[in-house]
């Protein structure tokens, strides 16, 4: 399976994906909380002083015509609508429990990729996180993803995350609760492998350390061991979807060896409805 | 029924020791771990895992392979169990087994007997083996253990020579039980082993094959006599070549236990036959004359009208005939033939008729010329000496001398070591008159030549100085007559050897084996020349082809059977039947098959421990599981809308397609299916029709189902029952199958012309996957359209005939399209399509 032909296909089965629920939240949280300070943006916001070393283009002779000094015109500050595309690097995604399957790294990518590239298509900012700079589109298909979580530069009304993870750690969903205040909204793709989901372990099995902190252990009867398993696999996933139901993120439970397409198109839809 | 055990490898059971540390050493290892990895395991508390399992296997796993090894130890060690006999063991056996040449057709059996009944005595029993047949002095008695014994009668063979019973009887050990493994024929010494043996156990396997008792070359074939064992009904005769060929073969017919059997061969074949066979032992083989083949011999008579008996030329030809292949000539055309020895009786040759035949004898032929009435008055330019004109006459009514005896033969000249008959008398000789440089090689009592020879050339002039026939002496009616000229006769192959018959003595070359082995003398073995004509198979004389110089001679085992013998059934007075005991059980292969079968146990339960292996129960349940629903007819089927209405609409729709097929092309579809893409199996309907206009949405398992369906060939039609544009909800509902690019189907598309030729659909534009119109063999996995086709198939919209029959014709092609892909697009149809286009403008 290779990843990016099937991100660039998928992306085009999407189509071009403007960020319409990002806009229409923004647009709706303008007015409470307005920015008043200079950046790029439409509307007027103050002319100030040439500083000397200033590119000369910046001048906006009409002002300073009527005076000695040099004037540049400012604009008051508009959020762009930011996509950070995140998806989990850690040694737990390097994982695939049969060979036949992918590993769980291999189609979160996939998904982020593909959503990135659609939006970059419809002309949207994707960054990875934490670097805020927007993203040309031949880099969007590898997507990055440091650390345990995904940390967001600032994060505002108009910022979207898309973060694809297995979020096994421990404080692995901490950071959601912080950029949901901000008002960022998020996708959570949550991948697991088969094996995660059934245990499907008889016998005497020794479980090897898969992340560098793991404890690895051995058990004697692997299937004494299943409802303990389930109880806590069952405890993961309640947790996963109170993170993010609580702010009213979307919450997509993905299993390796599932149909990347139709879980990205479910993302998609997403994405494009402005409720 | 009592018993003992024994074993044949007793200290191997000391391993049995080796079994507790071996206790020890299982309980310390711990069954094999499986190694896996799994990324939510960290999801588990350290509290919830469970401490890691006692590095021990279960204590019944552990007797389990502490058995295996037990028992492999207790095989190894090779356990036998002896059934007690009867009667009490002796302590010492003799064995006296036969091997004269009557046990070989036999010997294994014979051998294998003997070894059984040592195995039923107990491991202190001592043995003997005493052969009645050896190569030298009789051989004593050695006590030996079972093991030993058996060795030393898997080493014995059997002899190409009578047994000597007598000469076995007068060495036997004391103080020991008997036991006589017998070829069961009796001989003139059984009498004196059966006294000596009195009481022992007598174990008797007569012989299976018959013994050629007598055979010879006659004068057109062969012929010969054969004796049958009792019991043996038929047998058969096979003439066998030098090279090994089989030239003739005869089933012989016995006249009670014997069969006369007289042959006829050509006289190629005759010279040709080394040896005939009735069987594989000796005593059924008889060797051939040795010789590479039968000497030519022209025999020239002088002109003469005598009766046979007073004939010199019938008396030769009498005397060589059985060795030789015998021609009449004359003296003009003799020199023609390519013999290379000639026999001339009283032939007085003028020196110019016998230039020819001097030539020949200057290029290495030999002449024998006898002595007659006509050369006495004419000479013969072929003597090899001057004669003296007239004969001598001996004890004639002028003669005070009386006819003379023969004096002797030159010890170096051929014919050294003849017997000298005392009745054969000379009375007429022919005399040399003078002594040159001829040789003498027999003479007569007054020291006068009988045979004289000299050499002309590379070849030989022999004069016998008296007639060939009676008149002038008895020698033709006695035995050296033929004597002599079978020592002459090789002369003519190699007239250098003059001594090739000489006083040498009889090398044997080859030996006949008891079993029909035709080997190397085990060690060397001779005759001295007198002895070679009265020798017969024994020890110092076996059976064979012995050599002298470049004569060859051939000794067969029938000498020693004579021509009068015959099978015998051997008397069992005094002897007692050999104890029949149980052969020994070797359990040791039991005990191993017992070990293996548990170690197959022991690793099922080592994979059921590790989990690898499902549980039997589980196992047998999928392998006894009903197979696979049967293979439907072929189907169409339609997505079931979840209106009861909707798709009894649709289902009347793909029905009337359906007789629509059965009636115009060969595809005959069963009753229409309904099916839930997420759920049901998919891939035996070759199209499926989806009411896009009531499905309005897929799941995501159903999309992935159906992008399988799609690459395994099939074919969905999407109806979304009004023309396609904005607000017919299509990307909604294609989006998760992920298609590239669609086309619309022009008239040039294969679905335009894979039944029906079409050039528009009913129901408006029909879309399908870009690429697919047939120049490449890629075929479209959906068609895409809003013709509402299903109620135009049925009927339920009124519209008109025509409108109808265009909706049925794009049905026929679609399920065709389907059924056949890109096929209609093929090039085979090249002809087809150019007549077509040039149709209209014709």
């Amino acid at each position: 399976m290779s990843t990016p032909q099937d991100a660039e296909r998928i992306a085009a089965m999407i189509g071009p994906l403007r960020l319409a629920r990002a806009r229409a939240r923004a647009a709706r949280q303008a007015g409470a909380h307005p920015r008043r300070v200079a950046g790029p943006g439409a509307e007027f916001w103050q002319y100030r002083m040439l500083n000397p070393g200033e590119a000369a283009d910046k001048v906006d002779w009409r002002r300073s015509g009527r005076s000695d000094e040099l004037y540049v015109r400012e604009r008051e500050r508009e959020d762009p609508v930011r996509l950070w595309l995140w998806s989990d690097a850690s040694a737990s995604m390097d994982y695939a429990s049969d060979e036949a399957l992918p590993r769980k790294k291999a189609l979160a990518d996939t998904v982020i990729a593909a959503l990135g590239l659609a939006a970059h298509e419809a002309g949207e900012t994707c960054c990875f996180p934490p670097d805020p700079r927007p993203l040309r589109g031949d880099t969007l298909l590898a997507p990055q993803g440091p650390g345990d979580a995904p940390r967001l530069d600032a994060p505002g009304p108009a910022d979207i995350v898309l973060a694809a993870g297995d979020f096994l750690g421990p404080r692995a969903l901490d950071w959601i609760a912080p950029a949901a205040a901000a008002g960022a909204q998020g996708v959570v793709i949550a991948v697991a492998d088969p094996a995660e989901i059934a245990f499907p372990f008889t016998g005497r099995v020794h479980f090897d350390a898969v992340e560098p902190g793991d404890r690895p252990f051995e058990a004697g009867r692997a299937e004494a061991l299943g409802e303990t398993y389930a109880a806590a696999w069952t405890a993961h996933r309640a947790r996963l979807a109170d993170a993010c139901n609580r702010p009213g993120w979307f919450l997509v439970e993905v299993v390796t060896g599932e149909d990347a397409a139709a879980h990205a198109a479910q993302i998609a839809r997403w994405l494009r409805e402005t409720a | 029924m009592g018993g003992a055990f024994s074993f044949a490898l007793p200290w191997l059971l000391a391993a049995g020791l080796a079994l507790p540390f071996l206790w020890f050493l299982l309980r310390r290892l711990p069954p094999a771990v499986r190694r896996v990895r799994l990324p939510s395991i960290v999801l588990l508390d350290n509290a919830e895992i469970p401490p890691p399992p006692a590095a021990t296997p279960p204590w019944w796993l552990v007797l389990l392979r502490i058995g295996i090894v037990a028992l492999l130890i207790a095989g190894l060690a090779g356990p036998i169990w002896k059934q007690t006999p009867a009667t009490a063991p002796p302590a010492r056996l003799a064995i006296v087994i036969d091997n004269g040449w009557s046990a070989a057709s036999q010997w294994d059996r014979l051998v294998t007997a003997a070894s059984e009944r040592i195995e039923t005595l107990p491991d202190t029993t001592r043995f003997t083996v005493l052969p009645t047949a050896f190569d030298g002095p009789v051989p004593a008695a050695h006590w030996v253990d079972a093991p030993t014994a058996k060795a030393q009668l898997a080493a014995l063979s059997p002899l190409p020579w009578p047994a000597e019973r007598a000469r076995r009887a007068a060495a036997l050990p004391e103080d020991a039980a008997f036991l006589w493994v017998s070829d069961g024929v009796e001989d003139a010494d059984a009498p004196a082993l059966r006294r000596a043996l009195a009481g022992a156990e007598l174990l008797a396997l007569p012989p299976t094959e018959p013994a050629i008792r007598a055979a010879g070359r006659t004068n057109e074939g062969w012929s010969g006599q054969i004796v049958a064992p009792p019991g043996l009904a038929s047998a058969s005769l096979r003439f066998r070549s030098r090279r090994g060929e089989t030239l003739f073969s005869e089933p012989l017919v016995f006249d009670g236990d014997v069969a006369t059997f007289r042959i006829r061969l050509d006289a190629s074949e005759r010279a040709d036959v080394s040896r005939l066979t009735a069987g594989s032992s000796a005593q059924a083989i008889w060797l051939a004359d040795g010789s590479a083949a039968r000497p030519r011999v022209v025999v020239v008579e002088g002109p003469s009208n005598a009766p046979p008996l007073e004939s010199g030329g019938y008396y030769v030809r009498r005397a060589l005939e059985p060795h030789a292949d015998v021609r009449a000539g004359t003296i003009a055309d003799a020199a023609d033939d390519p013999a290379t020895l000639f026999v001339l009786t009283d032939v007085a040759a003028e020196p110019e008729q016998a230039k020819p035949l001097l030539d020949r004898v200057e290029k290495g032929a030999v002449v024998i010329l006898f002595a007659g009435p006509r050369i006495a008055e004419n000479g013969s330019a072929l003597s090899p000496v001057p004669l003296r004109a007239g004969a001598r006459a001996l004890g004639g009514v002028l003669s005070w001398q009386q006819p003379q005896a023969i004096g002797g033969f030159e010890e170096t000249g051929p014919l050294a070591g003849l017997a000298i008959p005392e009745e054969a008398r000379i009375s007429r000789q022919l005399l040399a008159a003078s002594d040159n440089d001829a040789m003498r090689w027999a003479w007569l009592a007054d020291g006068t030549p009988m045979v004289s020879a000299a050499r002309r050339g590379a070849g030989l002039l022999i004069l016998v100085h008296t007639a060939a026939d009676p008149s002038w002496s008895t020698l033709p009616l006695s035995g050296l007559f033929e004597a002599m000229l079978r020592r002459l006769l090789p002369l003519g192959a190699n007239p250098a050897s003059i001594d090739i018959a000489g006083a040498k003595p009889w090398v044997l070359e080859r030996m006949l084996g008891a079993r029909g082995q035709w080997q190397e003398p085990e060690r060397p073995v001779t005759i001295p020349a007198s002895r070679i004509d009265a020798a017969t198979a024994s020890a110092a004389t076996p059976p064979g082809l012995y050599r002298s110089g470049d004569a060859r001679r051939i000794v067969n085992l029938a000498g020693a059977l004579g021509p009068r013998f015959s099978f015998a059934p051997l008397a069992t007075d005094g002897l007692r039947p050999a104890v029949e005991a149980a052969p020994p059980l070797d359990i040791g292969a039991w005990l191993i098959f017992a070990a293996v079968l548990l170690a197959l146990v022991d690793i099922l339960v080592a994979l059921r421990l590790r989990g690898v292996l499902v549980p039997f129960g589980a196992a047998l349940l999928v392998m006894l599981a009903p197979g696979a629903a049967h293979a439907a007819d072929l189907q169409l089927a339609y997505v079931r809308t979840g209106s009861a209405a909707t798709d009894a609409g649709v289902a009347r729709g793909l029905e009337s397609l359906g007789q629509t097929l059965t009636r115009r092309t060969s595809v005959s579809p069963g009753k229409p299916a309904a099916v839930d893409p997420a759920r049901d199996p998919l891939g035996a309907y070759p199209v499926l029709y989806w009411p896009a206009a009531t499905v309005r949405s897929m799941s995501p398992a159903a999309a992935l189902r159906l992008r399988a369906y799609i690459a395994a060939g099939g074919l969905v039609l999407f109806d979304f029952g009004r023309p396609l544009g904005a607000g017919s909800g299509a990307r909604d509902l294609l989006e998760p199958l992920g298609l590239p690019a669609l086309s619309e189907v022009g008239s040039e598309h294969v679905l335009s012309r894979s039944f029906y030729l079409l050039s528009t659909h009913a129901g408006g534009a029909v879309w399908a996957e870009a690429g697919s119109e047939g120049e490449d063999s890629h075929v479209s996995g959906v068609v895409i359209g809003g013709g509402d086709w299903a109620s135009l198939w049925s009927g339920d919209r009124v519209v008109s005939q025509a409108q109808r029959e265009q909706a049925l014709r794009f049905g026929v092609n679609l399920v065709m399209y389907a059924l056949t892909g890109t096929y209609k697009a093929d090039q085979v149809h090249t002809r087809a399509l150019l007549d077509r286009m040039g149709g209209p403008q014709r």
